[in-house]
């Protein structure tokens, strides 16, 4: 086993997801922690794969330990060669029930306007959540239908060398943190650069995690229409 | 270097001790490799004329295709072969490989494209034991103790940033390995190629030793990068690794003494950004006056400390950057130490540092506790000193100084950077020395850097609940202050490095003194020649030249020329000397005396201690025909110490036992007419105390 990864609390306040090598000289990319601001509650183990896949998509291969053990399903999605290079999840749970029965929606964009506070998808039980950057920002802020959470997801876009959609993946990332917590089962990506092996790969991932991926560019007449609304 | 082609692909080979024969059938096989690939191949070759392929130089005749470059190297190895040829190499893509391997007919063109497919950020190529058809030899496996990268692909810049092969000899066969492993500690991610890679000929064994055996020698030294003051690769070649980032505005006189520093790192391959605030005096042609082309000069409209250092950031070319001040004082092995101290587990490094008082030279140092980190500032709120701090560049792009403030910036922004994921190390030793002077941000911004300090301080707790934040305060209390080298004695440690006009420096050179003074280049500071040489042989035992009254700009020419041997002494100037805890200190060069005291201690040390041996000391008087008389002195030693207004001349004469004395001490009176003659006995000490004691000897000089 060359990686694991850690989800934890940290004492000043952040919760972190973290690659840690469990062979000395492993490779470990910048940078090494997904730091979010507040603490926020256990994601399912799914989900928790799913994140560590998006950050970290070259170090998390061959067999990576998740803290706990994920489903079969996951497993096996994981281990499909066509995501790139396999992961063989260390632990698999076959009593741990697949995430399923969620029902609200989370829109995330690429260059948002910060505080701009309104959920420009306007439907009922979605939530539009901002990502700012760590270095700027601290804390997280919540109305009925936004979301402003501080990040270092920022970083994994600002360091990624050949890594194509590392934008999406950080804040999709974060995305996912929250999804048990607002019981997310489609998100909205809008203005994200993404090419269709990655959007593949992305779709059969979440599909395990009984979430909908929807893109769309942030100056479509839909994203603007709803953004106005 | 004959370069005609700017190709997709650099393929390094290593020629060094291959027979003619070997080296036409690599570069044969490494075309054949390469066929329908933009490529070239790049051959380093140390010292040509002894190369053991130079009867038949035919198959190195560099050709479109071909690029052979030739340097000079004291100690040729693979090592520095190979990291000049990837240095040589005009491509972002390097290929590489060790000897005994090669790679099947038209294989790079499905490594490329592997390449492109991968996210990865090197593909090694797994070495098989089969010929070139893919038959199998032995048992057909994969090669064992083959490291990942006898056959590798990686970007030109990130492996000349670890800074290649490590060139230490005794690395050896490991150094392959050894490369792997730093490639993976500095975040570099690597993935395996299908595509094979062979061995070829007689199936040359890359090392003999065991797995446990490599991996063990590789874990002995935790650090990434390399070669920091010895590397083979020449000058114009290397890559920038450290900007050092310096703001100024109206300090021409302070930002020399800055500069300087800097010139005279034991680590050579920076640049020196200089953004200049606004300067109204002569900044400028001061600058202009080194001509270096290392140090570059911005100009910017005043728009604040902050502004200037992300100006520095955006334009610095090195893959870290080194803060500096304008009115600070690098220690010479700051950069080096800085690179040394990055591991796997750390991203950017920082360091203790010395106050010193611009008028007085008063000494203060200031440690900084290790490890910092958000526990840390919620403990006591120190920030690591910031021009101690060696950063990777694009950290301080994307995260930035905040231009909303006028002081406390790099607090705040070590700390954000902290908040960021950025694992911070403490070297553990004294980085440079901070001027204490009446214009200093903290002099003259108080204020303003105290409520900076504060906004940092309060937003790294934010987020954490208040028992979270007691948690925080106690975890960052067990963080420790390290243990800096020279902190018991500061003026001795580091007083050679003050200003000119605070210090006086005495170098002391050794071995082929004429040579390595020739390089300072000022023949007027050398004030004592002193030679040992044994008058039995006629050897040249030891040559010594002190040179006094050494300057910043003399170390700078000395390391310019490559002369980096020299010991320094100094004595911190009388005026200040008491305040810096120097008591009656010997201002200026060191007297004959004690250069003669100090050495002749050396030179009886030497002498075994067998039977008691006496030593006579003949000052002057004895010729070199005379001291044949002395057949039964087990050694004889002539010193000789000249300076422009004294010469003086002692020959040594050891005998193996006391019984000899009585008869050898009534000849050697008669011969030292006009000299003197001396006894060292230390029958009741050891010799070098015995010679160190007989200061009475010199009092006569």
């Amino acid at each position: 086993m060359a990686h694991k990864v850690l989800f934890s609390h940290n004492s000043d306040g952040t919760t972190r997801l973290r690659l840690d090598r469990q062979v000395p000289n492993e490779a470990v990319p910048l940078p090494r922690e997904l730091i979010v601001d507040g603490h926020c509650s256990r994601p399912h183990p799914d989900l928790v794969a799913v994140m560590s896949w998006l950050c970290w998509p070259n170090s998390c291969a061959g067999v990576v330990a998740f803290g706990v053990g994920v489903t079969e399903s996951m497993a096996t999605a994981l281990g499909d060669p066509t995501i790139g290079i396999p992961v063989r999840p260390y632990s698999v749970d076959p009593n741990l029930v697949p995430r399923r029965g969620m029902s609200s929606v989370l829109a995330i964009e690429a260059t948002g306007i910060v505080g701009r506070g309104r959920n420009p998808l306007g439907e009922p039980r979605s939530t539009y959540l901002q990502v700012l950057p760590i270095h700027r920002w601290r804390g997280r802020m919540l109305s009925t239908d936004s979301l402003m959470v501080s990040s270092n997801s920022d970083a994994f876009a600002a360091y990624a060398r050949r890594t194509p959609g590392s934008l999406l993946r950080a804040q999709l990332a974060v995305a996912l943190l929250f999804a048990d917590e607002l019981r997310v089962n489609r998100i909205v990506a809008a203005g994200f650069e993404i090419d269709h092996d990655l959007l593949e790969k992305l779709d059969a991932m979440l599909d395990v995690v009984g979430i909908e991926l929807g893109l769309t560019e942030s100056d479509s007449e839909e994203w603007r229409e709803l953004v106005q609304s | 270097m004959n370069s005609t082609l700017a190709p997709k692909l650099t393929i390094v080979i290593n020629p060094t001790g291959l027979t003619v024969e070997e080296s036409e059938k690599v570069l044969a096989m490494a075309h054949a490799a390469a066929a329908d690939v933009e490529y070239e191949i790049s051959i380093a070759t140390a010292n040509l004329a002894d190369d053991p392929v130079e009867d038949d130089l035919t198959w190195l005749r560099p050709g479109s295709r071909l690029t052979v470059f030739t340097y000079e190297s004291t100690h040729p190895s693979s090592a520095c072969s190979l990291n000049t040829a990837i240095a040589a190499g005009s491509s972002e893509l390097v290929l590489v490989l060790e000897q005994g391997v090669a790679l099947p007919p038209f294989s790079v063109a499905k490594i490329l494209a592997e390449w492109d497919r991968s996210t990865a950020d090197w593909l090694s190529i797994p070495v098989w034991d089969e010929d070139t058809s893919g038959e199998a030899r032995h048992n057909g496996e994969m090669c064992p103790f083959f490291a990942e990268t006898a056959a590798f692909l990686v970007g030109r810049g990130d492996l000349l940033r670890i800074r290649g092969y490590d060139e230490r000899g005794d690395l050896g066969s490991v150094a392959s390995s050894d490369l792997r492993v730093r490639l993976n500690r500095a975040g570099l991610v690597s993935e395996q190629a299908n595509t094979r890679a062979y061995l070829w000929g007689i199936g040359r064994p890359i090392t003999s030793l065991s797995e446990r055996e490599i991996k063990s020698r590789v874990s002995e030294d935790p650090s990434i990068y390399r070669n920091l003051t010895n590397w083979s690769v020449p000058t114009e070649l290397r890559p920038v690794l450290v900007s050092v980032a310096i703001a100024t505005r109206d300090r021409a006189e302070y930002l020399r003494d800055s500069i300087n520093s800097v010139l005279n790192q034991t680590f050579q391959d920076f640049e020196i950004i200089i953004v200049d605030d606004g300067s109204t005096d002569e900044t400028e042609l001061m600058v202009a006056s080194y001509a270096d082309p290392r140090i570059r000069y911005l100009y910017q409209e005043p728009a604040g400390i902050s502004a200037a250092r992300n100006v520095a950031a955006d334009g610095a070319r090195g893959f870290f950057t080194a803060v500096h001040d304008d009115d600070d004082i690098m220690l010479p092995d700051r950069l080096e130490i800085g690179l040394r101290s990055l591991t796997e587990d750390h991203d950017a490094s920082y360091g203790s540092w010395v106050n010193f008082d611009n008028e007085t030279a008063k000494l203060v140092l200031h440690v900084i506790r290790d490890g910092f980190d958000a526990d840390l500032v919620a403990f006591n709120g120190q920030g690591p000193g910031h021009a101690t701090w060696l950063v990777p560049t694009s950290m301080i792009r994307h995260v930035r100084y905040d231009d909303t403030f006028s002081a406390s910036v790099d607090h705040n922004l070590a700390t954000r950077l902290a908040w960021s994921g950025c694992r911070w190390v403490h070297t553990g030793h004294v980085a440079y020395l901070r001027r204490m002077h009446s214009s200093q941000v903290s002099e003259t911004d108080g204020s303003n850097q105290k409520i900076g300090h504060v906004l940092t301080c309060f937003a790294n707790e934010f987020v954490a609940s208040m028992s979270d934040r007691s948690a925080m305060r106690a975890t960052g209390e067990k963080h420790v202050n390290p243990m800096v080298p020279g902190r018991t004695d500061l003026a001795s440690a580091f007083g050679a490095w003050l200003p000119d006009r605070l210090v006086s420096r005495t170098a002391i050179f050794r071995g082929n003194v004429s040579n390595k003074l020739m390089k300072l280049a000022r023949y007027s500071a050398v004030s004592v020649m002193l030679t040992e040489r044994d008058l039995s042989t006629g050897r040249l035992v030891a040559e010594i030249g002190f040179a006094a009254g050494v300057t910043w700009k003399d170390m700078i020419s000395l390391r310019a020329s490559g002369e980096t041997s020299y010991e320094l002494e100094s004595v911190i100037l009388p005026s200040q000397a008491v305040d810096a805890g120097v008591q009656n200190a010997d201002v200026g060069a060191v007297t004959l005396a004690q250069i003669v005291r100090d050495h002749l201690g050396q030179a009886t040390s030497a002498f075994p201690l067998k039977n008691k041996p006496v030593w006579f000391v003949a000052v002057g008087g004895v010729t070199d025909k005379d001291q044949a008389l002395f057949a039964d002195a087990q050694r004889k030693t002539r010193l000789v110490v000249a300076s422009n207004h004294e010469r003086f001349r002692a020959d040594i004469f050891g005998y193996r036992s006391r019984e000899s004395v009585p008869s050898a001490s009534r000849r050697l009176l008669e011969l030292v007419g006009n000299g003197s003659l001396f006894v060292i006995d230390p029958a009741s000490t050891t010799p070098a105390d015995a010679a160190a004691n007989a200061a009475f000897i010199l009092k006569e000089i």
